[in-house]
């Protein structure tokens, strides 16, 4: 039983992993920064996009886009897991000293958004104030270089350090001036004044200079025939209608328009996908450790096995699932191109079985040992025992803590954004990205969560119900 | 037909069993009686090897149960009934008795379950056989708990108190069970506080005290006429209750 998973799992692995024709060429970015990259009609499009298409139609390869969290796309790029990095990513040295930069392709200039009725109308003006940037952005660096007096506050994505300065948790945003035309509404307001000027460039692996020089080439040609302004142009302006503050129109825009639900349904099927697979492994695994254990608390055998299982137990509940994601995908797959999700479900399954390993162990451990006794007095062997009589009433006993670790399962997959996996807690973060509100995205995937729960729930008493008949 | 000897056992450095030799006859009714924890519970659990030995022998029709590979397999010619019943409570009073006949192979499924009804029918509780354990009375409990051996065709009984977690007036239904079994040619070993139970029931008892037997007798002999002097204690100590 054992080796026949194994073997399914190797089988899946290498599925994935084969199986390609036309070589790919993959792109970490991330996409929720228009116009360089963003959603549109369920595609990850924009001027970065159309420039790295190009790169792939000459090098005849087939773009595949990944869209992970900004500060991901180096790690992306250095580990090999993607080919190129582009999201409007400015030169610094401490990147450069990572990965190496293409020629530049894009001028930036960063500027300083503010509320309008707000008195500050110069960086210099702020003492002591508190301004949000994008983490591990330009703006980021440039800052906590430059002004010591100020607070950074550093967001996963620049729309969240809007959304702080629109709720009056800082005084300004520092960010990128083109997307941030894109993004800022009547109440904001960009001050003329650029507070440095960047430029962008992609980025490959270091030592790449083969792919290098190819793509250096490709931008020049792109630069001279002044195909990338058309790029730019073309997506100026696609900023969204949805600035009425009608309740049905915000409804509208973040799940109908632009066949949104579809984000989410993707998300759902992730999410679960994921879940299930989790669950199942970490049963799985869960299992073979408490029996382990028990079989040597019992009987004093398997003694490496035991210290194997205590190991594993204690270090994937010692430290935290996302780290376990991120060592999973970006150490332990590094050379391997496997499905995102089923790193997902690989990571988040040895997660959950360390905890499930521990459930089932003080299932075992509150069996009434009389009724343990008399099994074995009745003549029966170990293995009988363990199989007719602790372990439906350990089941029993431990059903409760099962549905509780599964449903934090369930909510734990949000992480796998992280590693560019498109779940629930990402379709929001998509959608969000396009109609700059995170009201209605975030409290429908919610509401999603919630009823995932709330099945789970319902399907746990049902079994509980089933197996407490024998119960007083 | 049992016959126990030299058995020791510690419990790291607390010495339990200090040298313990007995020998149990066919049809023999022995009562163990002494103070709490002088060892009774203990010894009867390394009867059965329940408890092992730290060393000594259980010789059993024979067989030394000690270091046995097989004594798994002699093991379900020894019944035994616990204090606390000990029924399976996921498994309902037919399941309780059906389980090891059918799981050791030594019946089918069909005649396990014929032959459980049966027993159940002569302790009136064929209507409790879909029972779960919780549906049941302590003393209905225990009976079951007794006909769960008995379907082993168990050539002897080992109870660890059978009667000291029942209400009064369940006493009698289990002790009615216990002669009835001892009418038809049961062997028994019986660690017991009901002294009037063990005074009129048992053809042999034995006085345990710290872990030794201290005297051994027939049961006129250790209740009218003690010798040990720790017997003498303990008996004028229960005739003052």
């Amino acid at each position: 039983m054992k080796k026949k998973l194994l073997l399914l799992l190797f089988v899946l692995v290498f599925a994935t992993a084969c199986g390609k024709k036309k070589e790919k060429l993959v792109l970490a970015t991330e996409a929720g920064f228009a116009p360089y990259e963003y959603y549109y009609n369920n595609e990850i499009v924009g001027v970065d996009i159309d420039i790295a298409k190009e790169i792939a139609d000459k090098l005849d390869m087939e773009l595949v886009i990944k869209d992970v969290y900004f500060d991901s796309i180096i790690t992306e790029v250095k580990t090999g897991k993607s080919d190129i990095g582009a999201a409007g990513i400015s030169y610094t040295e401490e990147r450069s000293r990572e990965v190496d930069f293409t020629i530049d392709y894009m001028e930036s200039r960063q500027v300083l958004i503010v509320k309008k009725n707000s008195k500050i109308n110069s960086i210099d003006k702020i003492k002591n104030g508190k301004i949000a940037v994008q983490l591990g952005s330009v703006a980021d660096s440039y800052l906590t270089e430059e002004y010591k007096n100020i607070t950074v506050i550093r967001e996963k994505k620049f729309l969240a350090a809007i959304q702080d300065l629109k709720d009056d948790k800082v005084v300004g945003v520092v960010m990128d001036e083109i997307p941030a035309r894109e993004l800022i509404t009547d109440e904001l307001v960009i001050l003329p004044d650029p507070l440095v000027t960047d430029h962008y460039g992609m980025v490959v692996k270091k030592g790449n200079r083969a792919l290098l020089n190819k793509i250096n080439m490709i931008i020049e040609e792109l630069k001279e025939t002044g195909k990338i302004d058309e790029f730019l142009l073309s997506h100026l302006g696609v900023k969204e209608e949805s600035s009425s503050n009608n309740l049905i129109d915000k409804f509208y825009y973040s799940v109908i328009f632009d066949g949104r639900y579809k984000y989410i349904f993707e998300g759902l099927r992730n999410t679960l996908l994921i879940a299930l697979g989790a669950v199942i492994l970490g049963i799985i695994l869960g299992t073979i450790c408490a029996v382990i254990r028990n079989i040597h608390d019992n009987t004093g055998k398997l003694k490496l096995l035991n210290i194997l299982a205590k190991i594993y137990v204690t270090v994937i509940r010692g430290t935290p699932s996302i780290l376990q994601l991120m060592i999973m995908y970006y150490v332990i797959f590094k050379a391997l191109s496997v499905n995102i999700v089923l790193v997902g479900i690989l990571s988040f399954g040895i997660n959950s079985g360390a905890y499930v390993a521990e459930i089932i162990r003080a299932g075992f451990n509150s069996v009434d040992k009389g009724q343990i006794e008399a099994g074995y007095a009745l003549g029966l062997h170990y293995s009988q025992v363990t199989s007719k009589i602790v372990f439906p009433i350990a089941l029993r006993n431990i059903l409760p803590a099962l549905g509780n670790e599964f449903i934090t399962l369930v909510k734990e997959t949000s992480v796998g954004a992280y590693i560019g996996i498109l779940e629930l807690t990402k379709s929001s973060d998509i959608i969000a990205s396009r109609t700059y509100d995170y009201f209605f995205p975030l409290s429908i995937i919610a509401i999603i969560y919630l009823i995932i729960t709330l099945v789970l729930t319902k399907l746990f008493s049902i079994m509980e119900r089933r197996l407490n008949h024998a119960r007083n | 037909m049992l016959e126990i000897k030299n058995l020791k056992k510690e419990f790291g450095s607390k010495k339990v069993l200090k040298g313990i030799n007995l020998k149990v006859e066919k049809g023999d009714i022995v009562g163990v009686i002494g103070p709490s924890g002088c060892g009774k519970s203990t010894m009867l659990k390394c009867i059965n090897l329940l408890v092992k030995p730290t060393s000594g022998h259980v010789i059993f029709l024979g067989d030394d149960l000690v270091d046995n590979k097989r004594f798994e397999v002699i093991r379900r010619k020894i019944g035994m009934v616990f204090q606390q019943f000990n029924l399976f409570e996921n498994m309902t009073v037919l399941e309780n008795i059906t389980l090891a006949p059918t799981l050791l192979k030594i019946m089918s499924k069909k005649e396990a379950e014929n032959e459980a009804l049966a027993l159940l029918d002569k302790i009136n509780l064929k209507d409790k056989a879909n029972s779960y354990p919780h549906e049941l009375s302590g003393g209905q409990k225990q009976r079951v708990a007794i006909v769960r051996t008995l379907i082993m065709k168990c050539d002897i009984i080992l109870f660890d108190e059978p009667t000291s977690a029942l209400d009064p007036e369940m006493i009698g239904e289990v002790t009615n069970l216990m002669r009835q079994i001892a009418r038809d040619g049961m062997t028994m070993v019986i660690v017991s506080h009901e002294i009037n139970f063990i005074k009129n029931f048992c053809t042999k008892v034995i006085f345990m005290s710290d872990g030794i037997i201290l005297e051994e007798g027939s049961s006129d002999e250790i209740f009218n006429h003690p010798k040990n002097p720790k017997l003498i204690n303990f008996l004028s100590k229960i005739n003052n209750i």
